[in-house]
């Protein structure tokens, strides 16, 4: 269905109207349309004095209104035949592709009378599978970002868009008289088959223009791994819904690589525990050198140096059997035997991934693993290259900058002044560049240093295309007009190459798909996409390599381990590698292991920071050869000996309102040498300072039995991990209800601690963004949280992580202490939360056990940093000052459901109702449903054996539970 | 001193009416003003962002404006039993009677205001009552802090009742001994007409009698009503039966040591020793030690229910109270509000007024600390573990606080300056026992 693009009110009125009438019939105005021209009207009959006093009094009223300027003429007419499906205050829904760390997800938009407040992932895209995470999440609130950049800026001062349009008009002709010598382009790495081919045409036109194309999250070593291998390199992904043993060796396969909700869910499926019995489960094997969500839910883990982790990789491959110079590792011998005979003993069924923070020598090994166990084709799977690059990289422009050899240099969609390798001095080697163009969402660090910073539209506003991690195309549709006038790369290029302003981005992807397609029933192909978010049939083919036979021998010589503090930089969980750091959700939300929030620090282990005399809070000094950097220390445990972890994408200086000045800038400690790790690291303490802000301040259970985790072997020995719960006795007698029931069970075995269903809640439910200062008073707001626990040895902890929204007690200790009876308890077992009768006396949240209540201690509308009203759910009330609020259950989706149920004499499907939490989350740990419904899963959940609730001696018998944990882990492996 | 009935009466006259004011005097009712001030601005600030202003977060969604309800509360309940006792037992202690009814007036009405100020929709609190509307919509009777509500407005009714009507005959006096026209009118309206016929006097015995009566319990049900607010609720440090019965030897200790300190103020400035014996002082310090060692009694006997009560959650807070997290709190209270008054014990200390009167602060303290170590620290480690957080008060919060003190003396000062400061009645009983009006 193409979309009406409606208005925004502010005078950009005409692609309305225009649309408006291609689509209905023209409505003029009722009995002019035959009327013979100056007929009828007040003039034309003789006048009589009563007329005459009125039109001069009339005259004379409306003389002063010339003072107010000239009015537009517009015919502002209300809908007489709406627009078909338009209805105002019931939402629509578009399929649409964001940017999910370079590659395409797609994702389902939620319009509201014209704009988009709500994302969900496209059940069909398969790099989303209906899952969502925080980094997509939060991109709704991006669009809408007051900060964003809103109008061309030449040389800092607004100008129009035809003033850049005319410059290039003038230039081409001096490119294509020199074939576009001096012309060079830096983009990322390039998804979007449209964008490609533009810029390939565009290097057609101008045959020795340069493209140039970096990502600060470069997965350039899996390539060169891939070249060492198969001799040219090629893109690796995985399915593990087959595996059942997975090692991954530095890879963050579950949050961050370009595939994670996907390979979330495939690992869910082999670990969900299913009726009571427990079936083959998939094993997790982890080998890494800082601490992320996939060593966190790994079965057995070890941290170690970045180094040892190759090492590791070797000693692996020599018991596989592959003949390769072993290396000296931290891990001990025994954990590579028990991991080798486990892998030996599925083959085809399992997978060794590593990371993109690993030398290419690493991903080679991989791959000769891989291949070795015969997981080529099952589990592991190779596709040419999806993205497309260009011919070289940030230190070739450099070093091209650095010759003069650049005249004009193009960035689209890139920050290289803030996010470039520190040591390629890149901001000054922009000097040497006679015209500098940006084009970004934000008026960023590289727009200050450039000449014409031209504003982009976001994704929600643009047409385009993008390819996911396999390859699926799908198409980029936009919800809404351009706020701001942008224009995407895809425009802009085409406006290099010759096209003008008006060339429209829909244009140029239709064209392209329709060149690529070929002729007959285009249309309907080209609508069909556009309605399913995928493009049928275009997932990159598979290929089968085969490895070079000499491979083994000569991967490069392992690198000397060398001594001293190892220093990792990552991209940050949520800001990634900066883009994001003007997005108040994304800063607020807490990082899944750490809990830090608004602010990176130095992460060190407990061990390490214990012999450097180091707590949470001291600042310290780091320098890395002539670089240096200040930063606090935050200790985590887990991370490896001798490691200081740090989050790339914070110390921003031109983010916006929100992101500067937030945390402190790990590029500068960045070398091309040293992209993600480097040795050498010297650490100084400087004093002790305020302890990074973190939401959870106590990682113990304290011996409570929050978390219950049992393992296979002990299920099937019969052991009873959830002993059955004796009713608590209670003066309230119980409620027996009919109607629906409503409940969820989250499964404690699949949850990852990824947080997608903190950030949709909060996308949801209106949830307001408090700031820093209040986060550090222990005041976020989110209605959802995910308890991380450690268990276990502070150095080698096992984690555990808890999704903890309201229980909805049925036996709630909130509502019988609020004195003014602002919280209830509704028919269908939900515990509502009355706004407008709370006097805020917190009762309520003092009484609840698990402390799921958030109040609003300021007007968070006011003080904190507010969101763009236009991104709210218009369904859920916004709280004022001095209000209580909580997790309701997504009330408004059950009663939205409940509402069109009724009208269409129909009872509830299963599955109808999702909360916003259940409907993100990538392995589908949370369940939700109607209780009293026959057979829905829900209802089974409950039922089952591992079934249990916190805190059960409370007596406040809580609609939410949860499914113990159950792992299996490696017998031959000690805990 | 003198017997004549024109003699005391004269004294209590001229505290009012025109005994200069010594310098240390008027500086102190500076100060008091001053921290009024405070006060007032801190309120008004509240008002207009919020209490986002406090310390408070989530858990510990109770601070300071909770545990100053409490504090000022108790004081004012224990004053009215202080009172009430006084007037019972032959209402012959001129000071304690009438400053203790003025205390439990004066705290009753600054904790009264807390209670408003802690809500997070001020200009709301009036859904607490049970006002008509077309919703019909009643409070949740089943709430303490509902109960709560209801008791303080009982408590302040009470209070102003039994402290307008005990100065009644002190009025009279001072309305007979005015100069100016104007201070006659003043006091003329308030002793409503008091002519001091045998009739007035029975009837006036007998209401002091009867109020002093309906005082007694009803200061022990709204004590631990207002202890409900926390024993109600389920959290490990509030649940706890004994919360409400071992709040009412807490609130007449804070409160016997707060009117001890004002009176030995008072006998200090105006020279009152021989209007206000040490016999007097002596009583209220006997009353202070009993209290205290029923206060030691039921932390002892709170302490070993605890411990055999065997629940999981109370055993941590216990161990975090006597030699954890919390025990600073713990032990500094014991001191406060327990160890110090045994030295009463001795009758060398309690006919010593400076003792009695530094003594009746640091109670006061105690009894502060009592409340924050309820209040605060249970929440700051409740059940989840992962919601434990600390609590860190911010400037507004102890402006507030010592606003509210501000506010108290302040009024203190008033009524000393315009009103009767020592029972007449009283004092005549005590000079000639059987022959008090006249």
């Amino acid at each position: 269905m193409e979309k009406q693009r409606p208005s925004r009110g502010n005078g950009k009125n005409m692609d309305l109207w225009r649309g408006m009438e291609e689509l209905t019939t023209p409505a003029a105005p009722h009995g002019q349309e035959n009327e013979p021209a100056g007929a009828g009207g007040p003039l034309s009959e003789p006048l009589d004095r009563r007329s005459a006093l009125k039109l001069m009094g009339a005259s004379i009223a409306l003389a002063g209104m010339t003072a107010c300027g000239r009015l537009p003429q517009e015919s502002l007419v209300p809908y007489v035949n709406r627009p078909e499906e338009v209805i105002p205050g019931r939402p629509l829904w578009f399929a649409t592709t964001l940017d999910s760390d370079g590659y395409g997800c797609g994702v389902l938009a939620k319009s509201n009378t014209g704009r988009p407040t709500f994302l969900e992932g496209n059940p069909d895209h398969p790099a989303s599978l209906g899952a969502m995470d925080p980094r997509l999440q939060g991109q709704v609130l991006g669009l809408y970002d007051p900060d964003r950049s809103q109008s061309v800026l030449a040389g800092g001062e607004v100008a129009p868009w035809e003033s850049f349009t005319d410059l290039i008009r003038q230039i081409r002709p001096v490119w294509e008289a020199r074939h576009g010598r001096g012309l060079a382009l830096l983009t990322p790495s390039v998804s979007s088959p449209t964008l490609a081919a533009q810029i390939a045409d565009l290097q057609k036109r101008y045959a020795e223009a340069r493209w140039y194309s970096y990502d600060p999250i470069d997965r350039s070593a899996a390539a060169a791994g891939a070249q060492q291998v198969f001799g040219r390199p090629l893109d690796t992904h995985y399915d593990f819904s087959s595996a059942r043993v997975i090692l991954s060796l530095d890879s963050d396969l579950f949050a961050e690589e370009p595939g994670h909700l996907r390979y979330a869910r495939q690992l869910a499926h082999g670990r969900r525990v299913t009726g009571g019995s427990a079936q083959d489960m998939t094993r997790l094997y982890v080998v890494e050198s800082t601490t992320t969500i996939t060593g966190a839910n790994a079965d057995h883990r070890q941290a170690v140096r970045a180094s040892a982790v190759e090492a590791a990789a070797r000693g692996l491959a020599a018991r596989l059997g592959l003949s390769v110079a072993p290396g000296s590792s931290t891990v001990p011998s025994s954990w590579l035997d028990a991991v080798a005979s486990d892998l030996r003993r599925h083959p085809g069924k399992c997978a060794v991934a590593a990371g993109y923070s690993q030398p290419p020598a690493v991903h080679a090994l991989a791959q000769l693993i891989n291949y070795q166990l015969g997981a080529f084709g099952t589990t592991v799977r190779h596709t040419e290259p999806i993205n497309a690059q260009g011919a070289g990289g940030l230190s070739d422009l450099v070093a091209a900058m650095e010759a003069g050899e650049v005249a004009v240099l193009v960035m689209l969609d890139c920050n290289p002044v803030y996010d470039a390798p520190a040591n390629l001095d890149f901001d000054r080697h922009l000097d040497r560049v006679g015209l500098r163009v940006h084009l970004g969402l934000y008026a960023d660090e590289t727009a200050a240093r450039s000449h014409w910073h031209l504003p982009m539209a976001h994704a929600l506003e643009s047409w385009g295309d993008a390819r996911a991690f396999d390859g699926t195309a799908s198409l980029v549709q936009p919800l809404i007009a351009p706020l701001y006038n942008g224009s995407t790369p895809t425009e802009l290029v085409s406006v290099l190459a010759g096209g003008g302003k008006g060339a429209r981005g829909r244009d140029l992807v239709r064209a392209q798909w329709q060149g690529a397609h070929g002729a007959g029933s285009f249309d309907a192909r080209w609508r069909e996409s556009l309605a399913a978010g995928v493009v049928s049939g275009s997932a990159a083919p598979l290929v089968r390599p085969h490895p070079r036979t000499s491979a083994a021998q000569h991967l490069s010589a392992p690198a000397a381990s060398a001594g001293g503090l190892e220093l990792q930089l990552r991209p940050d969980p949520w800001l990634w590698d900066g883009r994001y750091a003007n997005n108040g959700w994304l800063q607020e939300l807490p990082r899944p292991l750490s809990k830090l929030s608004w602010g990176n620090a130095a992460l060190i282990g407990p061990a390490t920071a214990k012999s450097l005399g180091l707590k949470s809070g001291d600042l310290v000094a780091l320098t890395l050869g002539d670089r240096a950097l200040s930063a606090p220390v935050w200790v985590q445990p887990g991370e490896p000996r001798d490691t200081v972890t740090l989050n790339l994408g914070y110390g921003r200086r031109r983010a916006g309102a929100v992101g500067n000045g937030i945390g402190v800038d790990a590029y500068r400690l960045r070398t091309t040498q040293s992209h993600w790790q480097a040795t050498g690291l010297a650490l100084k303490r400087e004093g002790a300072g305020p302890a990074p802000i973190s939401t959870q301040l106590h990682d113990t259970m304290e011996g409570r039995d929050f978390v219950r985790a049992t393992t296979v072997a002990q299920i099937r020995s019969g052991a009873q991990v959830v002993p059955p719960q004796k009713p608590t006795p209670s003066i309230y007698p119980v409620r027996e209800v009919e109607g629906p029931a409503w409940g969820m069970v989250i499964d404690l075995s699949t949850c990852i601690g990824c947080m997608a269903c903190v950030a949709a809640c909060q996308n949801e439910n209106n949830t307001p963004v408090v700031g820093p200062a209040d986060v550090a008073r222990s005041r976020a707001m989110h209605w959802i949280r995910v308890d991380r626990y450690y268990q276990g040895s502070p150095d080698a902890p096992r984690t555990l992580f808890q999704p903890v929204p309201c229980m909805q007690c049925e036996q709630a200790p909130c509502e019988y202490v609020c004195p003014v009876g602002a919280t209830v308890h509704s028919q269908d077992g939900l515990n509502d939360m009355v706004y407008n009768r709370c006097i805020g006396t917190r009762f309520c949240s003092q009484n609840c056990p698990y402390k799921v209540r958030r109040f609003n201690w300021r007007d968070y509308r006011q003080a904190g940093f507010p969101p763009s009203p236009e991104v709210e759910n218009p369904n859920v009330t916004v709280r004022g000052r001095g209000v209580m609020e909580k997790c309701t259950y997504c009330l408004q989706r059950i009663r939205e459901a409940q509402i069109r149920a009724g009208r269409e004499r129909r009872s509830l499907a299963e599955g109808e109702v999702q909360t916003a939490c259940q409907r993100a989350c990538p392995t589908r740990a949370i369940q939700f449903g109607d209780l009293h419904a026959k057979d829905s899963a829900v209802a089974r959940a409950k039922q089952h054996p591992l079934n249990y609730v916190l805190l059960p001696e409370l007596g406040t018998l809580p609609r939410t539970s949860y499914l113990a944990r159950v792992t299996d882990p490696n017998p031959e492996i000690g805990t | 001193m003198s017997a004549a009935p024109g003699g005391a009466g004269a004294r209590v006259a001229a505290v009012a009416l025109s005994a200069p004011r010594p310098w240390p005097w008027t500086l102190a009712a500076l100060a008091s003003v001053v921290l009024l001030c405070a006060y007032v601005s801190s309120v008004l600030v509240l008002f207009r962002n919020g209490i986002g202003i406090f310390g408070n977060n989530i858990p510990v969604g109770w601070g300071f404006p909770i545990i100053n309800v409490a504090w000022w509360i108790d004081v004012g309940h224990g004053a009215l039993l202080i009172a009430a006792g006084a007037a019972l037992a032959g209402d012959c202690w001129p000071a304690v009677s009438r400053l203790s009814e003025s205390v439990a007036l004066f705290a009753g009405a600054v904790g009264g205001s807390f209670a408003i100020l802690h809500t997070g929709r001020p200009q709301y609190a009036y859904f607490l009552f049970t006002y008509p509307n077309p919703l019909d919509q009643w409070p949740q009777w089943r709430s303490p802090l509902m109960w709560d509500f209801f008791a303080i407005i009982a408590f302040l009714v009470l209070a102003l009742i039994v402290w307008l009507v005990g100065m009644l005959p002190d009025l009279a006096v001072l309305r007979d001994r005015a100069a100016g026209h104007g201070r006659q009118i003043f006091y003329g309206i308030l002793a409503l007409g008091w002519r001091g016929s045998h009739r007035q006097w029975a009837a006036w015995t007998r209401a002091r009698r009867l109020l002093a009566g309906i005082s007694v319990p009803l200061m022990v049900t709204s004590t631990g009503v207002s202890a409900l607010d926390f024993a109600g609720g389920i959290s490990a440090g509030y649940h706890s039966t004994m919360t409400p019965v071992d709040a009412v030897p807490a609130a007449i200790a804070s409160a016997a040591g707060l009117v001890l300190a004002a009176i030995v103020i008072l006998r200090r400035t105006f020279a009152l020793h021989d209007l206000i014996p040490v016999d007097e002082l002596e009583t209220l310090g006997r009353v202070l030690l009993g209290s205290a060692l029923a206060v030691g009694f039921f932390a002892l006997y709170e302490g070993y229910m605890t411990w055999y009560g065997a629940n999981a959650f109370d055993r941590y807070r216990q161990s975090q109270t006597l030699t954890g997290a919390f025990a600073p709190w713990y032990w500094t209270w014991i001191a406060l509000m327990v160890a110090l008054p045994l030295l009463l014990a001795w009758q060398r200390f309690r006919r010593s007024p400076w003792l009695l009167g530094v003594l009746g602060m640091l109670v006061n303290i105690g009894a502060w600390l009592y409340h924050y170590l309820v209040i605060v620290t249970t929440q700051e480690r409740g059940f989840m573990t992962s919601s434990w957080s600390g609590f860190v008060p911010t400037t507004w919060d102890w402006l507030l606080l010592s606003g509210s003190v501000g506010v108290f003396l302040s009024l203190l000062f008033l009524q000393v300056r315009l009103l009767p400061v020592l029972g007449v009645y009283a004092l005549r009983a005590a000079a000639a026992p059987g022959r008090s009006h006249g």
